[in-house]
């Protein structure tokens, strides 16, 4: 650049470009995770340059134009491999980039405008995860019963005495048997009420190997059934019940998964984990109302957490296109109602409605899917597309964003 | 032999069928000098002024309709293309009226049918009506101007030009949105017509972007080489010595081979384009896997010819028919047999597939190589040098158009 009066500036195509309002720039690499946050006018006027759809990614600078500040920025951006510099000369190209536009196929909005197209196009190819309450009956009283399920893939106790049955359970194994499903959960209520749950493996032939049966610890019983184990343990613990409950499961097929309300719950989750030995095991935090402290602590985001690993290029796209937390996903409630998420409004009933036309109404109406971060505060936060979606806490905590980014 | 496609593939190709062309009759009013089953070729079944029988037509529906209201059916909707071929399809719109009126009866939810044709738009003005009233997408062979024309010619050997044209302005003039919307043009291009001309003479008379092709090259015979030569143009040669060519070929995007061979490379080879939000989430396939550009069978089309033979494309020859129709209305397709002769011919050029650079962008179709039934080779196969030049020649298209980028990225589906 030194001895050069004329050159190629331009930016590489893994390079992730952010903007607050214009007055703010994010510059990611998505392959180093090497970046620059600038409010330097000068340096966003570069790249706004940079983008312009003529120049594909390209400009032609002049060195004597060039003032000290904006040199710097470059030297910035070429060490981190977020621009690259090439010297002009009449003999080789312009160095133009394939920019990280994201063009997929079949995107929902590109169907729409397509006359010849249907957003119905293959749709039971999307259904990768299905969780049936087979029934919401369990005379267990946990404390948090009610909230639990909200958050994370817990059991449900309403007593209404619903329950799949088994035409339905049919009618479901049926219609599903060709769809890419990757995991089939059933949950309850207590699931070992439930008459139908050792036809289960039968009636889901084609899901068999990805039958996962969630059970609170207490409610465990051992049973002859070649399905995955997940299991629920919440504190305060009952040892005798837990030491039963992890002598009756298959070990090598079973999850236990801990909900996890302050960080004494975590301590105790370790040592139950260490004195047992388990092999399998998640931790999920529970918000009950009154532990927020907690989860400032632990679970909300700062800008550190944001860059602590390399985000790539493929999850950007996936934050900006829907939340991976809910694509592909239905889940059944035990009187029949279907939900793209548990707290998304409901799609329909499996006893009115067909699962084509049930993911339909999903990829049309987006009641969960495709809901990225584009509400107030995250609309106009330069790591809008760096965070994970939203989940189920925003949702029960009623906060969009779980950050100390922005209030 | 490896196994590139299964019996599997085949039936999940037929359960989500977009397109099934019925070839109506091969009888023509036209007998056009180069037309595909004329004196240039020899790989097609002999024309005998005859109608594809009614009843073939439901058995195949039938056989579809059966597979689309499955549990196989992965669709909510989707929209299934139903379209007429010939020889001229309107010499037996009978055929065509029972068609539509078959698939209205049996109201199948999960399905929207569109109607296209392809014509010579020799009866055009006669049913009009007809083709405005069930809103078919039209593709009418018009070379261009009379001389353009002058191998369309009727039995008599008069150029059609005159009354193709009367026909056409009587159709836009009594159903102009209609008109607007659905009717399009294809030109082949050949000794007496060049890509600028053609082009000129229909976007100023009828405001379209013609689709301008080439003489089918295969299937030619022996003794008729020369004759075909003589016949023959080149499109991309024919464009690039146009005047003007950089403006038509923007104003063809998608239409002129330029434009589809930078989308075929971005759409390979960009690591920003995914079919579908699973491909996103989950990730591209890591490897190349099938060998050539050819389709699945039945994953694009189903043609059914006038005698009840099935073949997966109206543009290879009869002799891959993969099933038939019998003459007491069965449909025959052993997808099991088909998986197994597709294979076959894959395997014969799949070695040189595994070392050709281009792999990835491959538009050959196995059944248009020469020689498919000895020891075929590939005219497109590409070293390591031939695909930096054609990298290189894709990015200095872009360079010269990189509005164009966006475009494509943000506008074009082709999966």
């Amino acid at each position: 650049m030194e001895n050069q009066e004329k050159f190629w500036l331009f930016i590489k195509p893994h390079v992730y470009v952010s903007k607050e309002e214009n007055k703010c720039m994010l510059l990611y690499n998505t392959q180093n995770g090497e970046f620059i946050e600038t409010a330097r006018q000068h340096a966003i006027n570069t790249v706004n340059q940079l983008h312009e759809r003529q120049n594909l990614g390209t400009i032609l600078m002049e060195k004597k134009v060039i003032d000290s500040e904006i040199e710097t920025f470059i030297r910035e951006a070429e060490q981190k491999k977020i621009f690259g510099i090439m010297l002009y000369s009449e003999k080789h190209p312009r160095p133009v980039q394939l920019m990280p536009v994201l063009n997929i196929q079949k995107d929902i909005e590109k169907l729409r405008k397509d006359t010849d197209r249907s957003i119905g196009e293959d749709t039971l190819h999307y259904l990768t995860e299905l969780t049936l309450y087979v029934n919401d009956d369990c005379s267990l009283r946990c404390r948090h019963c009610k909230e639990a399920y909200k958050q994370v893939n817990f059991c449900i106790q309403n007593n209404t005495k619903f329950s799949i049955d088994l035409p339905t359970l049919q009618s479901i194994a049926k219609q599903i048997q060709y769809a890419p499903i990757g995991r089939l959960n059933i949950i309850g209520g207590n699931i070992f009420k439930y008459p139908l749950l050792e036809n289960i493996v039968d009636i889901f032939d084609a899901q068999k190997e990805v039958i996962h049966c969630w059970s609170h610890y207490r409610n465990f019983q051992p049973k002859d059934l070649d399905v995955n184990f997940d299991i629920w343990v919440d504190f305060p613990v009952s040892n005798e019940l837990l030491k039963k409950c992890l002598c009756d499961a298959p070990q090598d097929k079973t999850t236990f998964h801990f909900l996890i309300k302050n960080t004494e719950d975590v301590v105790n989750t370790e040592e139950i984990i260490e004195e047992h030995n388990l092999a399998n095991t998640e931790l999920h935090p529970f918000y009950t109302g009154e532990n927020i402290e907690f989860f400032e602590d632990n679970i909300f985001l700062n800008r550190e957490d944001i860059f602590s690993e390399i985000i790539e290029q493929r999850k950007i796209f996936c934050n900006q296109a829907f939340n991976f937390h809910n694509f592909g996903k239905l889940i059944v409630s035990a009187n029949g109602d279907v939900f793209a998420n548990i707290n998304a409004p409901k799609l329909g009933n499996v006893k009115e409605n067909s699962f084509l036309e049930l993911l339909y109404k999903e990829l049309d109406e987006n009641t969960a899917w495709r809901k990225t971060r584009t509400e107030k505060p995250c609309d106009n936060c330069l790591y809008q597309y760096l965070c994970p979606p939203t989940s189920n806490y925003e949702f029960v905590i009623g906060k969009p964003n779980l950050c100390t980014v922005k209030s | 032999m490896e196994n590139f496609v299964t019996k599997n593939d085949i039936l999940n190709r037929l359960v989500n069928l977009q397109q099934i062309t019925f070839e109506v009759t091969d009888a023509c009013n036209l007998k056009c000098e180069y037309c595909g089953y004329g004196e240039f070729y020899s790989d097609y079944d002999k024309r005998e002024n005859t109608n594809l029988p009614i009843e073939k037509a439901y058995a195949i529906l039938d056989y579809l309709i059966e597979l689309w209201q499955s549990e196989m059916n992965k669709s909510a909707k989707k929209n299934v293309y139903i379209s007429f071929y010939g020889g001229e399809p309107l010499l037996n719109v009978n055929f065509i009226e029972k068609v539509i009126d078959y698939i209205n009866q049996k109201q199948i939810l999960n399905r929207f049918f569109s109607y296209s044709m392809t014509t010579n738009a020799m009866l055009l003005g006669k049913y009009m009506d007809f083709v405005a009233k069930h809103n078919f997408g039209l593709l009418i062979s018009l070379d261009g101007d009379e001389e353009s024309q002058s191998y369309r010619v009727d039995h008599a050997g008069k150029n059609s030009f005159e009354k193709v044209m009367q026909n056409i302005k009587l159709l836009q003039k009594t159903y102009p949105d209609y008109f607007d919307k659905m009717v399009n043009f294809n030109a082949v291009l050949h000794n007496r017509s060049t890509y600028e001309k053609t082009y000129r003479f229909i976007k100023n008379e009828f405001g379209k972007m013609p689709n301008i092709t080439e003489l089918n090259n295969m299937g030619i015979r022996d003794d008729m080489k020369e004759a075909f030569m003589a016949t023959y143009r080149n499109t991309y040669e024919s464009l690039m010595q146009s005047e003007h060519y950089d403006e038509i070929e923007k104003d063809l995007f998608l239409k002129s081979g330029s434009y589809r061979t930078v989308t075929t490379f971005l759409h390979q080879y960009s690591p920003f384009v995914f079919r579908d939000y699973n491909e996103l989430l989950y990730g591209k396939p890591e490897e190349y896997k099938i060998p050539t550009g050819t389709c699945l069978p039945f994953g694009k089309r189903m043609f059914v010819t006038v005698s009840g033979k099935i073949l997966p494309c109206e543009r290879i020859g009869h002799q891959f028919a993969m099933g038939q129709i019998t003459d007491d209305n069965v449909v025959q397709l052993d997808l099991e047999q088909i998986a197994e002769k597709h294979n076959a011919y894959l395997n014969k050029v799949c070695n040189q597939c595994k070392t050709c650079k281009i792999a990835r962008a491959c538009i050959q179709c196995i059944y248009n190589l020469e020689n498919l039934d000895g020891k075929p080779v590939c005219k497109g196969y590409t070293n390591q040098e031939e695909f930096e030049q054609y990298v290189a020649s894709q990015m200095a298209f872009l360079e010269q158009h990189p509005e164009d980028y966006y475009r494509i990225m943000e506008e074009v589906i082709v999966e």
